[in-house]
């Protein structure tokens, strides 16, 4: 019945033999009529029909914010995806329509800072023109999915999660029943062993897994959040049947939708509903909603499943041979090239293949930041290393996915000739901030200064390679943009009186053994911030024993010899 | 005016009413929830149509037995942001089986137009001073939807 309507698009040049989702007919068209709606959303403000009140709704839907200075647009990247022509775009749209840069978000997303009202209609057009847009990237609805940036190609992985991404993504996408919720929704897929995607902390997350019986399904957890009040998330089910996805997910956001607090925008959350209703009564709620509409016809058709399958199959990688020895070779002459390796390259699926983080957290820079230069040399990196695939971090970083171990030194120096290359993942200076007092009108302290302050400090990769894995996030107010919540060291930055003061938490983590810092005393001045950062570290090295990374020592020791340190008590 | 699920537009005969202190009780009303609970009897007695509202707080369930008697219910939108009514507009066409008219009134806004016709609602009680060619407009903006919903449109849908 769909065929002449829903018949799939040209693939372009550049990007077919990419394995990631391509329009057809039918999205494509979708996206046409989306943007057509916001076009005549965008006149009816600017002609003065619908007042900014009227219209905020309506561009929050759409990922358009007022923010201090500006207009901020935020475009979807679904589950951080990217190929290079896509990239390209995103280029050209920060040199014509924006101050020549972007920044990537931790939800795998870019944002603009600098756009002007009218042109954001043109901009979605250059966005749709290479398979993208900006829908629900704001807003009281289900936002853009994440997952694991390393999907699909991780050594470790069970099974690809990014299927199950596009579905969910297609089942949220201008949804009838939930694009007015209490509050706004995250979703968060994870098919590795270990948790690159913080699953913990999202309104629902969700982990692949295999039964006792080899069958592959999803373990559901519900109600985690950061913000004012962090929660990991509880268990709602152990084991669900891949095939009853949507119809459970329907579920969880009806339930949600009818009985989450609508009284206090503090307390709209499902984690605030999950919390005050219990997880055994809202699981109950859930399962007898859930136990109505199985089978009802919400579920997704295998057919239409195994349509979205197709898309992601992986390439045939060329095989990839490269001589062992004088690559050892070149680590040992190029300390440089050593820490890179040691700290951004991460193994692959495929043998001879290797997964390279781009940290986007230079030497004084800002986190996430990265100009439309950097991004044009990250799109032809990726043609001519990576199968013209790129992906985003939640960890405002870039991954190009399938690099052959051989080419990496050559990537390398290219990488390091646009300052592409620092070699600080996972470390202490590969920060999270958010954009904070510079720009946000929600933030009451500057974020972005104190990662740059912090940067400069710790700029010594010996140094920082002997403090070794630690995350380092900071937040310019309560609602913890920046995750500071679940850092190994998190900053909060806040109006003290007027002034800026830093409080500090320690012990959190986004992995498997998630846990939520917490704050080791009063706050910092601007002035003392990075001095009480050092104290950290310092005493983190006195009480290691061997092998012991910052956050095993500090649940080890607990919070005792930090407090000594930082406040001078004995 | 009222907008309907297929397109037309119709004069809104019907009043709504909020204060039941002082108020005779006639036909094209569309009275309160908790009136309707503590009246029963003489509403069943006295008109035709049994018509109702129901407000974004309150439970559906407390309607259950009575649903093939009444006409059309009526979602109340206190303000757009508050969902609940495509919730329960869904509820009361799946779960309650309801075959009425189903109906939304209070301020919902014209970009909700089209998921409220996809959720099992029939029509919608434009608020005051708004365009009718924007409701228009906005009621049928896509035509093309990712996921089942309550009123679904095989055609214009993946499944």
């Amino acid at each position: 019945m769909y065929k002449d309507v829903f018949a799939p698009a040209a693939p372009s040049p550049v990007t077919q033999n990419v394995n990631m989702y391509k329009y057809d007919q039918f999205d494509d068209t979708f996206i046409k009529q989306r943007i057509e709606q916001f076009r005549s959303q965008v006149t009816r403000r600017l002609s003065g029909h619908i007042t900014e009140d009227e219209f905020k709704p309506l561009r929050l839907q759409n990922g358009v914010y007022l923010q201090l200075h500006a207009y901020m647009l935020r475009v979807a990247i679904p589950y951080g995806q990217l190929n290079s022509t896509q990239m390209r775009t995103l280029a050209h749209i920060s040199r014509k329509y924006d101050k020549g840069f972007g920044h990537f978000t931790t939800r795998q997303n870019i944002q603009y800072n600098w756009p002007t009202l009218s042109d954001i209609p043109n901009i979605l057009d250059d966005l749709h023109k290479v398979e993208m847009h900006a829908i629900q990237t704001s807003g009281n609805c289900i936002r853009n999915t994440t997952s694991d940036p390393f999907a699909g190609v991780a050594a470790d992985e069970l099974v690809d999660p990014r299927p199950w991404c596009e579905i969910i993504r297609q089942w949220s996408t201008l949804h009838p029943e939930f694009a007015f919720l209490p509050r706004k929704f995250k979703i968060a897929v994870n098919g590795a062993d270990h948790d690159r995607a913080a699953i913990a902390y999202h309104d629902i997350g969700i982990q692949i897994i295999k039964n006792d019986a080899g069958e592959i399904g999803f373990q559901l957890f519900v109600g985690g959040g950061q913000g004012r009040t962090p929660v990991i998330a509880k268990e709602i089910r152990a084991f669900l049947e891949p095939k009853y996805l949507l119809s459970y997910l329907d579920s969880i956001l009806r339930t949600y939708n009818m009985i989450g607090r609508r009284d206090n925008m503090y307390k709209a959350r499902i984690k605030i509903t999950v919390n005050e209703t219990g997880i055994k009564e809202f699981t109950r709620l859930v399962e007898l909603e859930w136990n109505r509409i199985k089978d009802n016809g919400f579920d997704l058709p295998e057919a239409e499943k195994q349509r979205i399958f197709n898309h992601f199959t992986l390439p045939d990688f060329e095989k990839s041979e490269y001589d062992k020895v004088a690559y050892e070779q070149l680590k040992q002459d190029n300390n440089g090239f050593d820490y890179f390796v040691k700290h951004n390259v991460f193994g692959h699926k495929e043998d001879g293949y290797s997964i390279v983080s781009i940290s986007l957290k230079p030497h004084g820079g800002i986190p996430g930041d990265i100009s439309a230069d950097q991004m044009d040399i990250v799109a032809q990196l990726s043609d001519d290393y990576s199968l013209s695939e790129i992906r985003a971090t939640h960890k405002q970083n870039l991954v190009l996915p399938h690099v052959k171990t051989g080419e990496l030194y050559q990537l390398w120096q290219k990488l390091t000739d646009a300052n592409l290359a620092p070699a600080n993942i996972g470390l202490l200076t590969d920060i999270i901030a958010c954009p904070g007092l510079d720009y946000c009108n929600l933030a009451n302290a500057r974020s972005i200064t104190i990662a740059q302050m912090i940067s400069e400090r710790f700029d010594d990769l010996k140094r920082l390679t002997d403090l070794g894995d630690l995350t380092l996030n900071i937040s310019g107010c309560i609602n913890a943009c920046a995750h500071h919540h679940v850092a190994n060291i998190g900053i909060l930055g806040v109006d003290k009186k007027g002034v800026e003061s830093y409080q500090v938490t320690l012990g959190g983590s986004s992995f498997k053994d998630a846990s939520i810092g917490n704050i080791i005393g009063p706050g910092f001045s601007v002035e003392e911030i990075v001095d009480a950062i050092e104290t950290i570290t310092n005493t983190y090295i006195d009480q290691r024993e061997k092998g012991e990374n910052f956050l095993t020592c500090y649940r080890r020791v607990g919070q005792t010899p930090f407090k000594e340190a930082l406040y001078n008590v004995a | 005016m009222l907008l309907n699920k297929d397109g037309s537009n119709s004069k809104n005969l019907s009043t709504i009413i909020h204060d039941t202190e002082d108020f005779t009780l006639h036909n094209d009303q569309i009275l309160p929830l908790d009136y309707w609970l503590k009246n029963k009897a003489e509403i069943k007695q006295k008109l035709n149509r049994i018509v109702i509202w129901v407000n974004s707080d309150e439970d559906l369930d407390s309607l259950k037995e009575d649903l093939p008697s009444i006409s059309l219910i009526a979602f109340n939108f206190p303000k757009y942001g508050d969902g609940r009514a495509f919730s329960m507009a869904h509820l009361l066409r799946g779960k309650y089986e309801y075959k009425g008219h189903i109906r939304a009134i209070g301020s919902p806004i014209a970009d909700q137009a089209q998921f409220l016709f996809r959720c099992g609602v029939d029509s919608i009680d434009i608020p005051n001073g708004q365009s009718l060619e924007i409701w228009t407009t906005e009621s049928k903006r896509m035509s093309r939807f990712y996921q089942r919903s309550e009123q679904n449109d095989l055609i214009h849908s993946r499944y």
